[in-house]
């Protein structure tokens, strides 16, 4: 996985024009795959904005042309949809702080000391990534029982946490690296602790490292299904993926309008943080996992 | 007084490392040594005693027929998925690095579908794929294509290839933006070279893009490869595994017996396996990655 990293690195560089051949050609090649990746968002927002008997009807309507928001209004009265959004809120973002602080202290340890083993642990994180998660749920299941915490958001929380923690700690690694350590020298000699050296001096310096995990470990926290479906079986506990999937995808549901709507409610949050944060995304992804 | 340092660095930096060490050996590190172990034993859900049995899990999932069908159903879903998110990305990052107006809204609205979560594409793409009153049906016969609604997740011909792609949609996006990155790695002078000595576009592609893109391409390759290998959300919610077993990868197989049959113990085996053809494949990826590099 270091290979990989190392490859991923060598990536932002000045702008470059490749030849032009034919300018038509790729605008239509450009329309063909648009149509393929923005039809489904836009259909998705078209379907909501139907009743289901204006929706089993030929042909199609492409466009909302009289607007009908009363899915929309169900699901926002609905306690057991808001109860999903409000535990998968607090799962991602908990997921998200835990992840930030072991990641700050993993990554900085890994940039700043070398120990005997810290290759080897770095391999361990690295390759942590590759594990098949349904193996690791079955394990994790049969654990949690054991101990009765099953049907908890602190399960839910360890288990998201732990399926971004790999790459992050490679990626605070990284911009850590990138810090010089004079910094903290200045700063002992001013007689500064070293925690607050870490949090005073460094961590300031590495905003937009520390925002790119956040956003990648929220996005995955709030994509979980795996883990939301089989550790938590209580309704009241149950977080958007799986409760979309159990509500409104059974073998002959027919609710599309109110299926979409849902859809469409959960996803707007993530689009929000995407847009306003999709920069610090791609470069935290570029970067990620370098290794020196 | 060098010492009491170097004692205080170890302090410190075990401290440091403590949080996600514990979160690993929490997460990933035992339950993964539970699966292990458990999948020497009879351990089922049904009945909580674990007792060793002697390999049984292993000798039976290795003569079961059902376990080599999800591991074909797994490659064949792995290979065309992550050729077409190859392909696809590729083209698309090409385009997209040439000064074509709107260049800079087209790169952020590609991104969309890779930000929506998978269950929520799964959801849609359902609907669009739905018998009778889905669009693409819709579509397909107005056009003359097909003459039939085909039930596209329920028909054992389409159900795999409808599944792949929900993948490439939800994938392509992440797949262009890691390539065009590395396209932009690539020195204009290269080009400018080529077209002083009169090549054509394909041919600037084949031998100057393509090898300078190699590492970057086979990085992207293996980590789609290693997602879409335990790919399980757009499986469970689009088609479960059916029809009569079509779309059974390995992880639906792990899924179903551990999860629905409750054998905990052979749902383990076949983790363990699949581990063991994970690792095998990444040793030899990188190997090959490694001697080409040279």
């Amino acid at each position: 996985m270091n290979q990989i990293a190392k490859r991923l690195l060598k990536f932002t560089r000045p702008q470059s024009s490749t030849p032009r051949t034919s300018e038509l050609g790729s605008y239509i090649f450009l329309g063909a795959i648009l149509l393929f990746l923005m039809f489904p968002v836009y259909w998705i927002i078209v379907t909501s904005l139907h009743t289901n008997a204006d929706l089993l009807q030929l042909p199609p309507k492409w466009f909302p042309v009289n607007p009908d928001f009363s899915s929309y209004k169900e699901i926002l009265g609905s306690s057991v949809f808001l109860t999903f959004y409000k535990n998968t809120i607090l799962v991602a973002s908990g997921a998200t702080v835990l992840c930030i602080f072991v990641s700050i202290f993993a990554g900085y340890a890994l940039s700043r000391f070398k120990f005997k083993g810290s290759n080897l642990l770095t391999l361990l994180f690295l390759s942590a990534q590759m594990f098949p998660t349904v193996t690791l749920v079955i394990g994790l299941y049969s654990q949690y029982q054991a101990f009765n915490l099953l049907n908890t958001h602190y399960v839910l929380i360890l288990a998201s946490t732990s399926a971004s923690l790999p790459f992050s700690i490679m990626l605070m690694r990284t911009f850590f690296n990138g810090i010089s350590r004079e910094l903290e020298e200045a700063a002992e000699i001013d007689g500064a602790s070293r925690f607050k050296t870490l949090f005073a001096v460094i961590v300031p310096l590495s905003k937009p490292g520390i925002m790119a995990i956040a956003i990648y470990t929220f996005l995955i926290a709030w994509d979980d299904f795996l883990f939301g479906l089989t550790l938590v079986s209580d309704i009241n506990k149950r977080t958007l993926s799986p409760g979309l999937s159990l509500t409104y995808l059974g073998e002959y549901s027919a609710n599309w309008s109110g299926a979409t709507a849902a859809a469409a409610a959960a996803t707007i949050p993530l689009l929000i943080v995407f847009m306003f944060l999709q920069r610090y995304m791609v470069e935290g992804l570029t970067a990620g996992g370098v290794k020196e | 007084m060098r010492l009491t340092r170097h004692h205080k660095n170890i302090i410190f930096a075990s401290v440091l490392m403590l949080p996600a060490f514990a979160l690993l050996a929490l997460t990933i590190i035992s339950p993964l040594i539970k699966s292990v172990l458990m999948s020497f034993t009879d351990y089922s859900l049904l009945a909580p005693e674990q007792n060793w049995n002697n390999f049984a899990n292993y000798t039976e999932l290795l003569r079961s027929s059902d376990f080599y069908h999800s591991l074909t159903v797994t490659l064949r879903y792995v290979v065309i998925t992550v050729i077409l998110d190859l392909v696809i990305g590729m083209s698309l990052a090409i385009v997209l690095n040439r000064n074509i107006r709107f260049r800079g809204f087209f790169r952020s609205i590609i991104m969309i579908p890779w930000a929506i979560p998978t269950i929520v594409s799964a959801l849609i793409f359902m609907w669009i794929y739905q018998g009778d009153y889905g669009v693409l049906n819709y579509v397909l016969t107005n056009l003359g294509i097909i003459d039939d609604n085909i039930n596209w997740l329920r028909s054992t011909d389409y159900a795999l290839s409808s599944i792949i792609v929900v993948a490439v949609f939800r994938q392509t996006p992440l797949v262009a933006v890691m390539l065009l990155a590395g396209l932009q790695g690539i020195s204009s002078s290269l080009y400018e070279a080529a077209r002083i000595d009169g090549a054509n576009g394909w041919q600037v592609f084949r031998k100057i893009t393509l090898p300078m893109l190699k590492p970057v391409i086979g990085s992207v390759a293996l980590i789609m490869i290693v997602n879409n290998f335990q790919m399980f959300t757009l499986f469970f919610t689009l088609t479960n595994g059916g029809p009569a077993g079509a779309t059974t990868s390995l992880a639906i197989h792990t899924y179903i017996t551990a999860f629905s049959q409750y054998e905990m113990g052979k749902a383990s085996a076949i983790g363990v396996i699949w581990l063991l053809l994970l690792f095998a494949f990444s040793m030899v990826f990188t190997r090959i990655m490694n001697r080409d590099d040279r």
